[in-house]
């Protein structure tokens, strides 16, 4: 047991089973499943038209999917209580042009029952934000702390970030997931954030799922996804050669094969080395963004 | 209550790069072994505590708890009850041998890179000057922000 928790005090989590929605032809989730644990952050990455949007749109109560459940966990709240808890974070801010900073957060705690304005007040303050300033002016990075301000103020256990961090300028960089580190400090809140910024991705979450044509296709821990998967340089070129079941990408570069493997280990370094006697193998770390990449790249195969 | 973010690092000294192919669990381990092998955190003192931590470097709490746990594992602190984690005495020198294994392994790896990408040695001693170069000279810069 260690003395500081940082794990859920209650938080929310929710449990997405079989999601499926159309919009006219396009099947936008097409049989979806997806659980964020109490407390856990999960990142959610996939290409624009993934279906990303509109799970988002599902798990705010925007839409009404198709067929399929989202079950709130750990308790069942009822719709009304769970939206009062979950936050929002679009990646464009969406407020009257007239308001400026104070009355676009006053005009937010009005409708949101749950609004804590100590806690709000130490956000503004937090990220530097002035309330005097009209919304029209603000800078994007600005712009973007203040949708933080707007979408965390009620102390949310359950934060659905999309592209929270797109276009923000170096300095809100740093100070937005201060803030998010702590609201999963203090409050245990889960997360579900969409991004294309791998980097922030490795630093916030705690699991990586995939999405790819309206599904979760995979779905792994994060530190695992940048120490597990690795390339292996198989040189020279073999001529015959089969490819262990962890491969998830083959590319050639001058003279050898660059195979792409998933669950790394010592064991599967030595089934590769038994079956090529002849040959090297050099076994190469890779970023998480690289190794995002060539998952990717995989599954568009499969599709 | 703390400050949100400081853009510097911490006062530990610890930069992430999240870019890195070193997860970033690792690298908050390596950095706090360092800070334990350099003496900035004495014997008997208090590593920063989980959510101090997590807020100055940005980063999920749940990772900087697994580094914590990491670093008990290695016998460097001690989770210490009410209290948080403590410099256990007489590991200023382990943490500096775990520190160059750390290093080492990462140049192992580096040579390896090397040789696959069909560089001869001669010509990663020199990168290895170049890159020693950069480094100094990304320091320079960190510190005038």
């Amino acid at each position: 047991m260690t003395d500081e928790r940082t794990d859920a005090r209650g938080g929310l989590g929710i449990a997405c089973s079989n999601l499926r929605m159309h919009y006219g032809k396009t099947q936008a989730l097409d049989g979806l499943d997806l659980a964020v644990e109490p407390g856990v952050a999960m990142g959610l990455v996939g290409r624009n038209g993934a279906g990303k949007s509109t799970l988002f749109r599902i798990l705010l109560g925007m839409e009404l999917p198709d067929a399929g459940t989202v079950k709130r966990l750990p308790r069942q709240l009822d719709d009304r209580s769970f939206l009062a808890r979950t936050g929002y974070v679009p990646d464009q801010l969406s407020v009257y042009d007239w308001m400026t900073v104070g009355s676009a957060i006053e005009y937010v705690g009005k409708l949101q029952p749950r609004f804590d304005s100590r806690w709000s007040d130490t956000l503004v303050v937090d990220l530097g934000l002035d309330r005097t300033k009209k919304v029209t002016a603000l800078s994007r990075g600005m712009q973007a702390r203040l949708a933080f301000v707007l979408g965390l103020s009620h102390r949310p256990e359950l934060l659905l970030l999309d592209e929270p961090l797109l276009g923000v300028d170096a300095v809100s960089h740093d100070a937005i997931p201060a803030i998010l580190a702590r609201m999963r400090s203090e409050i245990g809140s889960a997360m579900l954030v969409a991004s294309h910024s791998l980097g922030d991705l490795a630093r916030f979450t705690d699991r990586i799922a995939f999405m790819e044509a309206g599904r979760v296709v995979e779905e792994c821990a994060t530190d695992d996804l940048v120490s597990q998967t690795k390339r292996l340089v198989l040189r020279p070129e073999p001529v015959a050669f089969a490819l262990p079941p962890e491969t998830i990408h083959v590319t050639k570069a001058d003279g050898a094969i660059v195979v792409t493997v998933r669950d790394f280990t010592g064991d599967l370094l030595e089934r590769v080395r038994a079956t090529l006697p002849n040959g090297s193998i050099d076994v190469i770390d890779l970023t998480i963004a690289e190794a995002c990449t060539d998952r990717m790249r995989a599954m568009e195969v499969r599709a | 209550m703390t400050a949100a973010g400081t853009p510097s690092g911490t006062p530990i000294g610890l930069v992430l790069d999240a870019d890195s192919t070193v997860p970033i669990f690792r690298q908050i381990v390596d950095g706090l072994r360092a800070s334990i092998a350099r003496g900035s955190v004495a014997t008997g003192h208090l590593l920063p505590s989980v959510r101090v931590l997590a807020e100055e470097l940005g980063v999920n709490p749940n990772t900087v708890q697994k580094a914590f746990s990491e670093l008990e594992r290695e016998g460097l602190v001690a989770s210490e009850r009410g209290r948080g984690m403590i410099v256990l005495g007489g590991t200023r020198q382990s943490a500096k041998a775990a520190g160059e294994d750390a290093v080492l392994a990462r140049l192992a790896d580096a040579v390896r890179h090397s040789r696959a990408v069909g560089l001869s040695d001669e010509r990663f001693e020199a990168l290895l000057k170049r890159a020693k170069k950069l480094a100094g000279e990304a320091r320079r810069e960190g510190d005038s922000t």
